[in-house]
């Protein structure tokens, strides 16, 4: 099968990616939190509590003769540099990476999936060990994080069509003018694996440095047919594919430019 | 007023608000322009004080300085304003930004340096008004929670 050149640019806008997996809850308890981060802790030397992703019960088994407790916990598990997270629950594992300052070069998914699959081993084998079982995978995902700086190719949200072609104006016949902000949350189905395409564009501020940005963060989720490795890569890929592809149908050549698509 | 103190680090400023809900899982800090329903306004009326020139009151008032803007930019973004009514935003002569809240009796003036120095005067309607310096985000905030009678 020929391989697929997917869209590259020199300078992309993307300011983090993650690529993560859901799976069937283990019964993972706080001390795994620790335990685990006792096996990367080298490598990732801080860590940050959370509330977890999904539905979180607090369970609390009051009338049995050891009062139970469940807590739901995420937990981020941070690199020295600031450019790289795990983060754990009991039913999700993600590893994130994003740009420590805004000249950072960009990492690419190459270099980044290695490093994804390298920490989901270690994860996996630590459930082994743990007599946790081995996660079964129930669904992939793959996220970029866009943010497009005001000024740089867009001026104000009556020119978001410069960016999204597909994009109204959103203006009224007379009483409404141009709109003062437009978000957008899109969703479209990839066509196996019960996949979603999941596009949100978010006027934000950047709190790094206060500047005014459109985020655009578009995310591919699919569920794979078995948790085996070399179908959970083919769904990163799938997942990655999707989310490159869906990035440059949707943009404009104008901003394409800016990027320097190659 | 007191002498000014400056932030020690702007970017290394303390997280106090992030926009990311607890189902969130991105890493990188961002705040929704949409929320309170005043920023994206507010935001706009700080840009439009780049435009400023040399002696734009008619007493020699300094243009506002890029650093100002970022700064005051920064600083709305990591705090916790979804009640807060807008502000009132202006130039200082001296090249900052002031920023003014007033609700019921409770009124606060906000200085923004260019130098990141935050300099503040409270004032409670039929006391006296109380200087200060705003060391760090939390002392932002604590005169904001003040604003609200928090």
């Amino acid at each position: 099968m020929p391989q697929r050149t997917l869209p590259d640019y020199d300078n992309p806008p993307a300011q983090e990616t993650w690529m993560a997996f859901a799976f069937v809850p283990l019964s993972w308890s706080v001390p795994h939190f620790g335990a685990f981060w006792n096996e990367v802790r080298t490598d990732y030397p801080k860590f940050e509590v959370h509330p977890p992703i999904g539905e979180a019960n607090f369970e609390f088994n009051g009338l049995s003769p050891q009062a139970i407790v469940k807590l739901p916990v995420r937990c981020w598990f941070i690199n020295e540099e600031s450019n790289r997270l795990i983060q754990v629950q009991n039913n999700r594992f993600f590893h994130n990476w994003r740009r420590p300052n805004l000249d950072a070069p960009y990492l690419h998914y190459a270099e980044l999936k290695p490093v994804f699959e390298r920490e989901w081993g270690r994860f996996r084998d630590f459930a082994n060990r743990y007599e946790l079982g081995a996660p079964n995978v129930l669904s992939c995902e793959v996220s970029y994080i866009n943010h497009l700086d005001k000024g740089v190719g867009w001026d104000s949200f009556s020119d978001l069509s410069r960016i999204f072609p597909s994009v109204g104006r959103f203006e009224g016949r007379s009483l409404l003018k141009k709109p003062e902000t437009i978000s957008a949350n899109v969703s479209y189905v990839m066509p196996s694996n019960e996949g979603r395409l999941h596009v949100v564009i978010q006027p934000a501020i950047r709190q790094l440095d206060g500047k005014e940005i459109i985020q655009l963060a578009i995310t591919g989720s699919c569920r794979p047919a078995s948790s085996e490795t070399a179908e959970l890569a083919r769904c990163l890929d799938f997942c990655r594919d999707w989310v490159v592809r869906g990035f440059d149908e949707l943009t404009s050549d104008e901003m394409h430019k800016i990027w320097r698509k190659k | 007023m007191a002498q000014a103190l400056q932030f020690p680090n702007l970017f290394g400023l303390e997280r106090s608000r992030q926009d990311q809900d607890s189902d969130s899982r991105q890493w990188s800090g961002v705040r929704s322009l949409q929320s309170p329903a005043w920023l994206k306004e507010t935001y706009d009326r700080i840009s439009s004080l780049k435009t400023l020139e040399e002696n734009w009151d008619s007493y020699g008032g300094l243009p506002v300085a890029d650093g100002a803007i970022s700064i005051t930019r920064v600083v709305l973004s990591k705090l916790d304003i979804e009640e807060m009514p807008k502000p009132h935003v202006a130039p200082l002569p001296d090249g900052g930004i002031g920023l003014h809240w007033r609700l019921v009796d409770r009124d606060l003036e906000i200085e923004v340096e260019s130098n990141g120095a935050i300099h503040f005067l409270r004032t409670t309607v039929g006391q006296d008004s109380m200087p200060g310096d705003a060391r760090s985000l939390k002392d932002v905030q604590d005169l904001l929670d003040w604003v609200l009678g928090k």
